[in-house]
């Protein structure tokens, strides 16, 4: 208990684990008496990865080391192992649904993906094992494994862009498209550029636990798993609502806006705790006359305002994104938007 | 159109994710507020209690989006009905009152007392 993202008391835990042992059971029943194919097969992976290291919140050694340890099993595999495995099985849907590319082709770049996102993720684990009792070897490994990781997230930018350009069709639904490639840039500036950013020993020696992993942490979070989250909610809900393929032209305009909003008003939060994290780090851990903690954060207020003025710009992009739901209700439903 | 009609549980799943959403990031404004003024909404709502609620939403939403978008998914990819819609419908609406509930405790409950 009491540790970050997992601080649900057991009985909410027990919850979880029943819903999602439902959950992939009813899944995992459909695809496999079902077609196979290499969409729900990784999908389905990624989910039951995703129950198996929740698992691990369960267990809460005394021992600090031990306690970071395997805290990261849930933490940094999720997001940098099975959920990416989860990521790519939703882009690749999403992709084969509106570019009309063959099946064949897309299936070969999410293989690609995941076996990168695994050689890559797994060992990377060691880029939280720096300096906080844990055997040295893992320096080196976090180090070298830590900076392989921002291929497949960079692989994923090569993907949609690539599978677009090579549509065959004009989907009408346009803004799911531009859910699915700002998806694919900001997995790959958040957790790619990002994430090296502070992976490699030396340099998380002073950037551990600052506004930089705050900074990180964000773009990473929004780009990769909010963005596809929000990409097949565009694809599907208009399906779901008997619109036909796609929102009305003038809901799409709306929900196109509430994109750049949320995503620039992210790119805005990302730079303003980078700045935080610089100053806080160089004032803090670096300087001469190094300044204590409360006296580092009232010196770089600036940014926090700047930070807070974002985020104000973020919740205006997602109050215009529910109202797009609301945009043009009754009419026809666009065919050709362009 | 959808392809399947079991396809249509994964709506619920859907608003209940953008729900969530909304208020993680209420969440995380007022601690963008407390960065730079260290009172606000003392002692109603902590620095640390709304750092649990605003990442465990996080984190639930997420997992309402990924459910949805398994049960919007997976009919179309296995060329079949969901196996169960039932049992999805079921666990949303659990999954819903223990996100709830959990997030009220956070909220109403001391920490301490509750894990
Ligand atoms: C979408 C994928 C990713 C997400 C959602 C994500 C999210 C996060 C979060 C939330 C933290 C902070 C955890 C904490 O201490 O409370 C973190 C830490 C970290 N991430 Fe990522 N990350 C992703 C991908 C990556 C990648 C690809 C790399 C490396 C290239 C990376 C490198 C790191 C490092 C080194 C830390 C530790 C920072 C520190 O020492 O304070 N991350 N990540
Ligand atoms: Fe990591």
């Amino acid at each position: 208990m009491g540790r970050e993202f997992l601080e649900q008391p057991t009985i909410t835990k027990v919850g979880i684990v029943i819903v999602v042992l439902g959950f992939i059971f009813n899944i995992g029943m459909t695809v496999l008496s079902g077609r196979k194919t290499v969409v729900s097969v990784v999908l389905l992976t990624g989910l039951v990865g995703l129950a198996v290291f929740f698992l691990f919140s369960f267990y809460n050694p005394d021992n600090l080391v031990l306690d970071k340890y395997f805290w990261w099993w849930v933490v940094h595999l999720w997001v940098e192992g099975v959920w990416e495995l989860i990521l790519g099985a939703i882009l690749a849907f999403v992709l084969i649904k509106v570019t009309g590319v063959d099946r064949e082709v897309i299936e070969k770049w999410l293989y690609l993906i995941i076996a990168m996102a695994l050689i890559t993720g797994v060992i990377g684990t060691g880029h939280h094992y720096f300096y906080i009792g844990t055997p040295e070897y893992w320096m080196w490994l976090g180090s070298i494994f830590g900076a392989l990781e921002p291929i497949p997230f960079f692989m994923m930018t090569l993907f949609a862009f690539n599978m677009v350009s090579r549509r065959r069709r004009e989907h009408p639904n346009q803004a799911a498209v531009l859910w699915a490639l700002g998806t694919a840039v900001m997995a790959f500036l958040g957790a790619g550029v990002w994430g090296f950013m502070h992976t490699l020993a030396p340099v998380n020696y002073y950037t551990h636990g600052s506004q930089i992993t705050a900074a990180h942490g964000h773009m990473a979070f929004y780009g990769a798993y909010v963005m596809i989250v929000l990409t097949i909610i565009s694809y599907a809900m208009p399906i779901l609502r008997g619109q036909g393929n796609a929102a009305s032209a003038g809901a799409q305009r709306v929900e196109k806006w509430a994109f750049w909003l949320m995503t620039v008003s992210m790119v805005v939060i990302t730079l303003a705790l980078t700045g935080a994290g610089v100053l806080q780090i160089w004032l803090q851990r670096m300087a001469e006359e190094p300044m204590s903690f409360m006296a580092t954060q009232d010196s770089i207020t600036f940014f926090y305002w700047l930070r807070e003025a974002a985020g104000l710009g973020f919740l205006i992009g997602l109050v215009l994104y529910v109202y797009s739901f609301f945009v043009g209700k009754a009419t026809t439903p666009a065919r050709s938007a362009a | 159109m959808m392809k399947y009609t079991s396809q249509a549980v994964a709506k619920p799943y859907f608003i209940a994710a953008i729900g969530l959403f909304i208020a993680q990031v209420v969440f995380g404004l007022i601690m963008g507020l407390q960065y730079v003024m260290g009172d606000f909404l003392f002692p109603e709502i902590p620095f640390n209690v709304a750092r649990m609620v605003h990442t465990n939403l996080l984190i639930i939403w997420l997992l309402f989006g990924f459910m949805g978008a398994s049960y919007f998914m997976v009919p179309e990819e296995s060329e079949r009905e969901l196996w169960s819609p039932k049992l999805a419908i079921v666990l949303f609406w659990i999954f819903l009152a223990a996100s709830v509930l959990t997030i009220l405790g956070y909220l109403l409950v001391p920490y301490a007392s509750l894990a």
